[in-house]
């Protein structure tokens, strides 16, 4: 399995690298997080909101962009092309799973991408070096678990819904509407903290969280050990569901490819 | 004249295909509002913890989203279409098709297809600004 996952690393990297200028472009392309934060960083000039101060803003916006980059995932495109072009037919005459094709693909991404990103946070830290964050051995140990849950959290998520695709013409909508909300619940128009306190009682156990501010959360250093256990208590009850359900759609979903073929 | 007569022909074709995808088109119409909504709560949750920001209060931000959602609107329904089917058009070699027609091509390349589910962007912006105008008292009286 290790052999074959680095193989499919190593064609995933090549292949990235052919797409340099483009993987470039669609790295810097989400400016979201940045017109929040300026947003709130306007809104904090008069003093600190609900204990968040201008340079809690900084740090907390930063961090969402990293975190947002670092869990990226755009299989539903590939998939959908591949199911409606036929191309799944030939990843399925592979000798494993097409789950684990697209997962490398993604993976290779991800391990080319902080040679972007660290400059850049590099840049930010001189121009704003009030930036903080909690950084103990312990608490960069569980953000980088909780990075990695979050992107694969997204990452099946999407692939059920590119999935979806065996049924229906437009599972791309469907898509676009969960990644709306996770936009909205996941802690990128405000931190949850400052929601209506009955929503972020809500939102704090909604998947959306756990897709994006929960590692961000973890490195501010503003969460309890109780809320710690609970928040991977509740991510690996989401990433369990993902794994369950996507079990579930693709055993059906793979009866149905073959019933018409492509 | 002749050119009025024509557009009506462009858009009512463009309705009956549009209708041809109903799912879709219903979709579509639900997705807008949601886009709307979602808008709507970013600048709810700003508002709920300041009365201004910079020195724009709720009403005259929510004009901002209006026209916002008014012009995207405007954008998607008359201009996206055309401008994306000129494209594909000339990489695929189509738009010789269009230059041979007998009547202003620019008419025809510019004004051909119309999404008629984008309109309901132009109805919502519109009733919003409206919405806020009247919140900010402003009202149109006769000269």
């Amino acid at each position: 399995m290790f052999r074959k996952y680095s193989a499919l690393m190593r064609r995933g990297i090549a292949s990235m690298f052919e797409y340099r200028a483009s993987m470039l472009i669609w790295m810097l392309i989400n400016v979201m997080p940045l017109v929040m934060l300026a947003v709130w960083f306007s809104m904090a000039e008069g003093g600190p909101i609900e204990g968040y101060s201008q340079s809690d803003f900084v740090s907390y916006y930063l961090m969402i962009a990293f975190v947002q980059q670092m869990t990226s995932v755009w299989v539903i495109y590939e998939l959908a092309h591949d199911i409606r072009h036929g191309e799944l037919s030939i990843k399925l005459l592979h000798p494993l799973n097409s789950l684990h094709e697209y997962l490398t693909t993604n993976l290779a991404d991800k391990v080319l991408r902080p040679v972007v990103l660290i400059p850049l946070g590099l840049v930010a830290w001189l121009i704003f070096p009030s930036i903080h964050y909690a950084a103990t051995p312990s608490t960069l140990l569980l953000f980088i678990l909780a990075l990695a849950a979050a992107w694969f959290i997204r990452f099946m998520s999407q692939y059920i819904f590119g999935l979806l695709a065996f049924w229906i013409s437009d599972s791309t909508t469907i898509n676009d509407i969960w990644f709306a909300l996770a936009e909205m619940l996941g802690g990128i128009i405000a931190p949850l903290a400052l929601f209506p306190p009955n929503v972020s009682a809500i939102a704090n156990w909604l998947p959306f969280r756990f897709m994006l501010s929960f590692p961000v959360e973890i490195l501010s250093g503003r969460l309890a050990p109780n809320d710690l256990a609970a928040g991977f208590t509740a991510m690996l009850f989401w990433a369990g569901v993902t794994v369950l359900v996507y079990r579930w759609i693709w055993r059906k979903g793979i009866r149905q490819y073959g019933a018409f073929g492509a | 004249m002749r050119y009025l007569k024509l557009l009506g022909i462009f858009y009512k074709y463009s309705l009956q295909s549009e209708l041809e995808y109903r799912v879709k088109f219903f979709t579509n119409i639900f997705m807008s509002i949601f886009w709307l909504l979602s808008a709507l709560v970013s600048v709810a949750v700003f508002f709920s913890h300041t009365d201004k920001i910079g020195d724009w209060t709720w009403a005259e931000v929510l004009i901002v989203v209006a026209m916002f959602t008014f012009f995207n609107g405007v954008m998607e329904a008359f201009l996206r279409p055309n401008v994306g089917a000129v494209l594909d058009q000339i990489r695929d070699g189509t738009f010789d098709f269009v230059l041979i027609k007998p009547v202003n091509v620019q008419f025809i390349a510019s004004l051909r297809n119309i999404v008629f589910w984008q309109l309901i962007d132009l109805a919502i912006g519109l009733g919003l600004v409206i919405y806020a105008l009247a919140q900010l008292h402003i009202l149109p009286s006769p000269a």
